[in-house]
């Protein structure tokens, strides 16, 4: 590890004046500067000591509960979702957001450009993640009430609305830089 | 070093990557327990985001991490309270209390609990994406203390992870796992909670120190500067917080209709639209599911009441009683909501025929066997109350065999599982 990065992109509050963040990430003290005051002490041990609490009361209340008997069930869906997110979700969205970035560098879309679609990906990907289940859901459902809406269509419909809105918001950002 | 961060806080602009530096100063503080270091695992593992420079946006840093686990603290803050207040209307404790009104109390408490959690969905993958460079920390554990912070991070994304997974599962009515889902979402929350209550704590000094906006060097996006490749085409905090806000309004709109009736037009994504279901009302359970067509088709149903001075009545004589009309909501815990019309008989004049006191609770026991709903109790501030209605019609009909014919349960402000359809029977305890 390189002590000296050089910033793209400078950090907020990374002042001279402030302690060096790197340190931390070193094993070193952690780069928060002043002393935390009585307050913050007295704060952080009693939302340490009420979250403690929680996670145990939950836990407790799990394991007691006579309606629930697959143990391992509960662990499987909680460790899978924790490995969906960090070892699948996250790693497409930095693959997509590298690939959006850094391709053609110095020709193509400008950063800015890249980055509005970038963000109009995202709200489609947010719309897509909230319709999945009524998408995959296997089987019909229990009555004609439940889910009773063309889902793949109205989820296509979303995002052409919002692919729509971005390409807007990027051709009047153009136009508007144009005149300026 | 420091002329060099100088210049980068002036705007200079390197052309090498940073290494989300800024992500490194949120951590415990080290106190003078011992730790232990952990050895680093082979290079050649340290690919793709976890490689020097993966992450070169400024936005992720402390103070962006502070205004989106704001939002998020206060969503996550909404779903525990309301569902907590879901549960004890469900298993209501012997020393508390819940009011008959306001009547939309619970249609906007539940309802704001599922808008919440789906709004919870963009704000918590937003989080996520400003601590990537800490997800993707190499090494991945330094030390026996770092390794802990992480296990216990792991825990809270975990448990928030699963509580909205299975929430948005199930209200699709779809149940594809092994376990029963309302005990566990509820214990889980408690888990979520607690863990969130943890990192704040463990936090708080980043929070505190990044709470107010500080001197600003984030250069706004500025389409004026776009193309040249400068930093003042760099990210901006605004732009990152429009991406969540339209993304968290996206998918608002997208599914509140189905408790906010006039929006049902643009929800184009609910699982379930005010006024689909027989007598334009959703149904949660249809009468074949429950299996009670026999009994409830049998002409010989009569209404048991059991009290001091207990009686039976037939349908037609139901129905020669006094009748009312109110307009209630019908609230489902799915999150789902539609005002309705219902007439019926008043629960507390069966009540004073069976000479019940003023302050009895009823039991309310369905033709449907089985179910954790089949036996309900109801306490006298629901069954004095003029609104709560045994009723016999729905918005101009008699009563849907799905809405619960020949007779159901209607109050005001109570979870529609406590609603019972197809009554078979009611007992005054006193």
């Amino acid at each position: 590890m390189t002590d000296e990065p050089a910033a793209d992109e400078p950090t907020p509050h990374d002042t001279p004046d402030r302690p060096d963040p790197d340190r931390s990430s070193q094993g070193g003290p952690s780069g928060t500067a002043a002393p935390a005051s009585t307050a913050v002490r007295v704060a952080r041990t009693l939302l340490g000591a009420a979250g403690l609490a929680g996670i145990g009361y939950g836990i407790a209340g799990l394991l007691d509960e006579p309606a629930y008997t697959d143990k391992w069930g509960v662990a499987e869906w909680l460790v899978g979702g924790l490995l969906l997110h960090d070892a699948v979700f996250a790693v497409l969205v930095f693959v997509l957001g590298a690939a959006a970035m850094r391709a053609a560098p110095g020709r193509g879309p400008a950063p800015w450009v890249r980055r509005t679609f970038l963000g109009g990906l995202a709200v489609g990907i947010a719309a897509t993640l909230i319709a999945l289940p009524a998408l995959v859901r296997p089987g019909t459902p229990p009555n004609p009430s439940v889910l009773p809406l063309d889902y793949g269509r109205n989820l296509a419909v979303v995002w052409g609305v919002v692919l729509a809105v971005t390409g807007i918001t990027i051709a009047v950002r153009k136009w508007r830089a144009g005149r300026g | 070093m420091r002329a060099k961060r100088e210049e980068a806080a002036l705007g200079g602009c390197g052309r090498r990557a940073h290494r989300g530096r800024g992500m490194s100063r949120i951590s415990v503080p080290r106190g003078h327990v011992p730790d232990i270091p952990l050895p680093e695992p082979p290079a050649a593992l340290r690919r793709g985001p976890l490689r020097e420079g993966a992450f070169r946006s400024a936005l992720h840093d402390p103070r962006t991490a502070v205004v989106v686990g704001r939002l998020l603290g206060v969503s996550f803050a909404v779903c525990f309270l309301t569902g907590l207040l879901s549960h004890l209307m469900q298993h209501q404790p012997g020393w508390l209390a819940f009011p008959s009104r306001p009547v939309w109390g619970y249609r906007v408490s539940q309802g704001l609990h599922v808008a919440t959690g789906i709004a919870a969905v963009p704000l918590l993958l937003v989080k996520l994406w400003v601590v990537y460079p800490r997800l993707f920390a190499w090494p991945p554990a330094r030390s026996v203390r770092h390794a802990l912070e992480r296990l216990s991070i792991a825990v809270l994304v975990a448990a928030a992870i699963f509580e909205l997974a299975t929430g948005l599962i199930n209200i699709v009515q779809w149940y594809p796992w092994p376990f029963a889902f309302v005990p566990v979402h509820y214990w889980i929350g408690w888990v979520a909670t607690g863990a969130l209550v943890l990192h704040i704590g463990v936090q708080l000094p980043v929070i505190t120190e990044h709470w107010r906006r500080g001197p600003e060097v984030l250069p706004a996006a500025s389409p004026s500067a776009a193309g040249d490749g400068s930093s003042a085409d760099a990210p901006s905090r605004r732009g990152l917080l429009a991406v969540l806000g339209a993304s968290v309004g996206v998918v608002t709109l997208a599914t509140v209709g189905q408790t906010v009736s006039p929006l049902a037009k643009v929800s184009l994504l609910a699982p379930r639209k005010p006024g689909v279901g027989p007598q334009d009302l959703p149904v949660n359970r249809t009468a074949a599911a429950a299996a009670v067509l026999t009994p409830i088709r049998d002409p010989g149903w009569r209404l048991t009441v059991a009290g001091p001075r207990g009686f039976s009545l037939s349908r037609a004589e139901l129905l020669a009683m006094p009748q009312h009309t109110v307009t209630l909501p019908i609230a489902c815990v799915e999150g789902w909501s539609a005002s309705a019309s219902w007439t019926g008989v008043r629960i507390r004049d069966l009540m004073d025929r069976a000479g019940a006191p003023r302050d009895a609770t009823l039991r309310v026991v369905s033709l449907e066997l089985g179910s954790p709903y089949s036996v309900m109790e109801m306490r006298h501030d629901y069954t004095r109350d003029p609104l709560t209605l045994l009723a016999l019609g729905l918005n101009g009909e008699t009563l849907d065999e799905d809405h619960g014919y020949p007779a159901r349960i209607i109050a005001p402000n109570r979870p529609g599982v406590l609603q019972t359809k197809w009554v078979d029977r009611m007992e005054v305890l006193t």
